[in-house]
């Protein structure tokens, strides 16, 4: 795997992430508490950072 | 009271893994979690489960071991690949290997539910059907299709076809001549065609090799050009 698709695949997980959390939140399965808002948070900090990082696309 | 189906989750991402957990287990399944390809095969040891979901990029490996495993004809389990790739997904049923769908990453839990649920709906109705209900049986030439029991056999022989296979097989012989158009059978396989549109030429592809006598001249499932598929009448 280059370099592009493990990043490609890692902010894959991210979006994942804040995904799962979210529509578990909506759906009453996870709790929305401070830490798991964070945990969202991160994720999404983490999205931006590997955009930025990543290649401008032609 | 019936027991808890149980469906085994293979994704190396903790959150994202109990998050679906959280999904299963609240529509009734009993779920174990796997973040490996040892663990997932551990999983498969202690017991063949109704279902599998199952990540392709793992830390310690491929998920593809892992599916190798869950395919062998005795314990046959259907199975939903979690994958970043549509093509890679493509790619993977097209080698036979037994899985049935698949989800691309990244995914919702939402729709994860939505296909197990129908997954195990097209795997499912084989239990429902052993409660003493009068066998269905097509027959079309050299083919008996026990709609009860998910089988196939070929000239007496019996065939091993996977879920959707069946399911294809199992519609069109229910109504043959009758000419089915793609969206008409993503429709009727009881599936949003936007998962199942890639890969219905490949599942049909598929099906014709295990059924025809020779798959680039078709005899049971005909292809009528520009509109969709047809099973011959007798």
């Amino acid at each position: 795997m280059g370099q592009q698709s493990d990043a490609r695949h890692e902010l894959g997980n991210q979006i994942g992430i804040a995904l799962a959390n979210i529509e578990g939140m909506i759906d009453g399965l996870v709790s929305p508490t401070a830490s798991r808002l964070e945990a969202v948070a991160d994720a999404l900090r983490e999205a931006r950072r590997l955009l930025q990082a990543s290649e401008p696309i032609p | 009271m019936r027991e808890k189906k149980r469906i085994v989750v293979v994704e190396d991402e903790p959150d994202i893994a109990e998050i679906v957990r959280e999904y299963l287990e609240r529509d009734g399944f009993s779920v174990e979690v796997a973040g490996t390809v040892t663990g997932a095969l551990d999983a498969l040891q202690r017991g063949t489960p109704d279902a599998l979901l199952l990540d392709i990029t793992l830390p310690d490996g491929s998920g593809l071991d892992v599916l190798r495993a869950a395919a062998l004809p005795e314990a046959r389990v259907p199975t939903i690949m979690l994958t970043a790739r549509a093509d890679e997904a493509d790619r993977i049923i097209g080698l036979e290997l037994g899985a049935d769908d698949y989800v691309t990453k990244p995914f919702s839990p939402r729709e994860v539910l939505a296909r197990v649920r129908s997954l195990l709906r097209r795997t499912g109705e084989t239990a429902a059907a052993t409660a003493g209900k009068p066998t269905r049986k097509t027959r079309i030439a050299e083919l008996e299709i026990d709609h009860d029991f998910h089988e196939l056999s070929i000239a007496g022989k019996t065939a091993s076809l996977t879920a959707t296979e069946f399911k294809i097989l199992a519609l069109l012989a229910e109504n043959p001549g009758e000419v089915f158009t793609r969206s008409h059978l993503l429709d009727r396989l009881g599936d949003d065609g936007a998962i199942y549109e890639r890969t219905l030429d490949r599942h049909i592809n598929n099906l014709r090799k295990k059924i025809e006598k020779d798959p680039r001249n078709p005899e049971y499932v005909l292809t009528v050009y520009g509109t969709g598929y047809k099973m011959r009448r007798s």
